[in-house]
């Protein structure tokens, strides 16, 4: 069974616009899951008939929502209550139970945390579950936003270090019918180095790029111009992952 | 297509020992919940007594780890294994508890220390779907073995107790005043624990290759949103009937008991047995809930859960719901005696944040 990717979109924090009628849903969600319910509704804009029972979310991401995490440990520091608020977004799948109750999708959303691959691991999740008939549309995303803390981190394994990581969104709609073919797709993870996998050192294409968002983006990108790579491989110190893309059906 | 999915390992740590002191200890309505004093906070618990470290640590976290392993007959793999863990939170309070070291213990570093302490080789993952993230665990390594993916994949399910997550539940009022009472009428909420599970799954056929035991078959699952709220169960039970009808084909897979969730939270046990009233009307199988025991081990749970079915098929009984006196519904279904299975078969199912929902279906 042939899978394509129907719909793309990226997003970074820095040029969100919530739109006026997420905002009532949105207005105490943290930026991990604003982000998320935004970039989603984008790429869903491409198939607004999409059966939910018949449509999963499979989101992956390196860190998860970070800073909401310390802003907890800072009330628990501080003896304040905590927020319940806070609290239940403090969970990584927030984000997937948002997009779900927001957009109506009923079937299995899978969040996945990997330091490695993040949208690949839940790309291919999503282009398995395309590929067998489980499910008629996928949403497939990575979401990242970091943290003070971590960058803190960064700087002190790796002074020196002068690649900015943009906070943002990525987000693809697989279906059985698209513009373009998502053929193949193979994501190898391996141990590495806490400072790899903080260098984020990723090559493809002659291509060099240091932040988490990085491969998604570009992928995302080169569809967005109608560029479908017969062979696209992504290599870094923690893995490889390998796509071919073909031209569709528009 | 590698086909049948088959356990072959199943061990676990919790508040009640081991997989055969817990059985143990469950078949004799024991409960080993105990009070707990944080700051403002006064509670019941399922703490691991003889954990040296302490709660919400890294140290904590990996002397589980190590003791769970320990339960394992089978640690090997090969460059076709994979590992799975469920995880909620991982080591919550490490950055509270040492500010000398860089922090780790966060749980998407979980997989990683567990792969390193048993040179477990292969492809790693981390599940993040709250309460349910140990059924969803098993459901992954599932799908990948019955497509022949892997050969074999050891799931973790691992959380411990910390301030984090008992002050969050705290605050959302979900903690039980005293011990939790599952499906009980006069239930008022849920107690924590902590623990870990662990479940080595691979095909029918390598199993009998390398002469592993067939301890359970995974004869169905099923994941479903209820996309209805954060943290409140769907009223109507979507999510989870959905899930039940995917894991047993419409009630058409005879099920000898039901493992539920059974939090001990008003509105989880209700929707639970509006879903099961959706799928069996009437007459559902026997149901148990081991929270009462051993606490809400969150991540961990659906792991935990697992292993203990597994042992409810090997001994054909599920055992008493410890805390329960005066059940709410289906009083020949559920309550504080030890039942027996009606038919070789024992489906597990968890809920969690998000609205996520997932069962499996196990066979002997």
């Amino acid at each position: 069974m042939t899978v394509a990717v129907l719909a793309t979109s990226s997003l970074r924090l820095a040029d969100m616009v919530i739109p006026d009628h997420l905002a009532r849903d949105l207005r105490r969600a943290e930026e991990f899951i604003q982000l998320a319910v935004v970039v989603s509704q984008q790429a869903l804009a491409a198939a607004p008939q999409v059966d939910g029972h018949r449509t999963g979310i499979y989101l992956g991401t390196a860190f998860g929502p970070m800073e909401c995490n310390f802003s907890v440990l800072d009330d628990l520091v501080m003896k304040e209550p905590i927020s319940p608020t806070l609290f239940s977004h403090s969970v990584f799948n927030a984000a997937s139970g948002y997009i779900a109750r927001i957009s109506k999708i009923y079937g299995p959303a899978l969040t996945m945390t990997s330091y490695g691959w993040p949208f690949f691991r839940a790309l291919q999740s999503g282009w398995q579950a395309i590929k067998e008939r489980s499910l008629d549309h996928a949403l497939v995303l990575q979401v990242e936003t970091y943290s003070t803390l971590l960058h803190h981190a960064r700087t002190a394994m790796l002074p020196g270090t002068s690649c900015p990581w943009p906070a943002g969104a990525t987000a693809w709609l697989l279906s059985h019918n698209g513009p373009c073919l998502l053929d193949y797709i193979s994501v190898l993870e391996e141990p590495c180095a806490p400072e790899a996998r903080l260098a984020r050192q990723e090559t493809w294409q002659q291509t060099e790029a240091c932040h988490p968002l990085a491969a998604a983006e570009e992928l995302t990108a080169l569809i967005a111009r109608h560029h479908f790579p017969q062979k696209w491989q992504a290599e870094a110190a923690y893995g490889t992952v390998e796509l071919k893309l073909s031209q569709g059906e528009a | 297509m590698a086909g049948e999915v088959v356990i072959v390992d199943s061990g676990l740590i919790c508040a009640t020992g081991n997989q055969a002191e817990s059985w143990h200890n469950l078949m004799a309505n024991h409960s080993s919940l105990t009070p707990l004093e944080l700051s403002n906070l006064h509670c019941h618990v399922g703490r691991i007594v003889d954990l040296p470290d302490e709660i919400g640590s890294r140290q904590r976290l990996v002397s589980l780890i190590r003791r769970g392993i320990n339960q394992l007959q089978i640690t090997t793999g090969t460059e076709s294994s994979h590992l799975i863990v469920a995880t909620t939170k991982g080591a919550a309070d490490e950055p509270l508890t040492d500010h000398t070291k860089p922090n780790s213990g966060f749980a998407w570093q979980v997989a990683e220390m567990i792969a390193r302490e048993i040179n477990y080789p292969g492809q790693r993952s981390t599940v993040s779907a709250a309460c349910a993230s140990g059924t969803v665990a098993i459901i992954q390594a599932s799908q990948m073995i019955e497509k022949g993916e892997v050969d074999q994949v050891l799931v973790v399910g691992i959380d411990i107790l910390s301030r984090f997550v008992l002050a969050g539940f705290s605050q959302l009022q979900a903690l039980a005043e005293g011990t939790c009472r599952p499906f009980d009428k006069k239930r008022n909420g849920l107690c924590l624990g902590e623990g870990i599970g662990l479940l080595l799954l691979t095909s029918k056929k390598r199993a009998a290759e390398r002469n592993w035991p067939a301890l359970a078959t995974i004869n169905g699952w099923g994941i479903a949103c209820d996309a209805s709220h954060i943290t409140a169960p769907c009223r109507q039970a979507s999510g989870l009937s959905t899930v039940l009808h995917q894991a047993t084909a419409g009630a058409t897979k005879t099920v000898g008991a039901i493992n539920a969730h059974g939090t001990g939270t008003i509105y989880n046990d209700a929707m639970e047995i509006t879903a099961f009233k959706n799928l069996w009307g009437n007459t559902p199988p026997p149901f148990h809930s081991v929270k009462g025991a051993m606490g809400h081990c969150l991540g961990a749970a659906g792991v935990i859960e697992a292993c203990l079915a597994v042992t409810s098929l090997h001994e054909g009984k599920i055992p008493a719901t410890v805390g329960l006196h005066e059940p709410e519904n289906f009083p020949n279904q559920v309550g504080d005696r030890n039942q027996d299975l009606t038919a070789a078969s024992i489906l597990s199912c968890n809920s969690g944040f998000g609205g996520i929902n997932a069962a499996i279906l196990l066979n002997s």
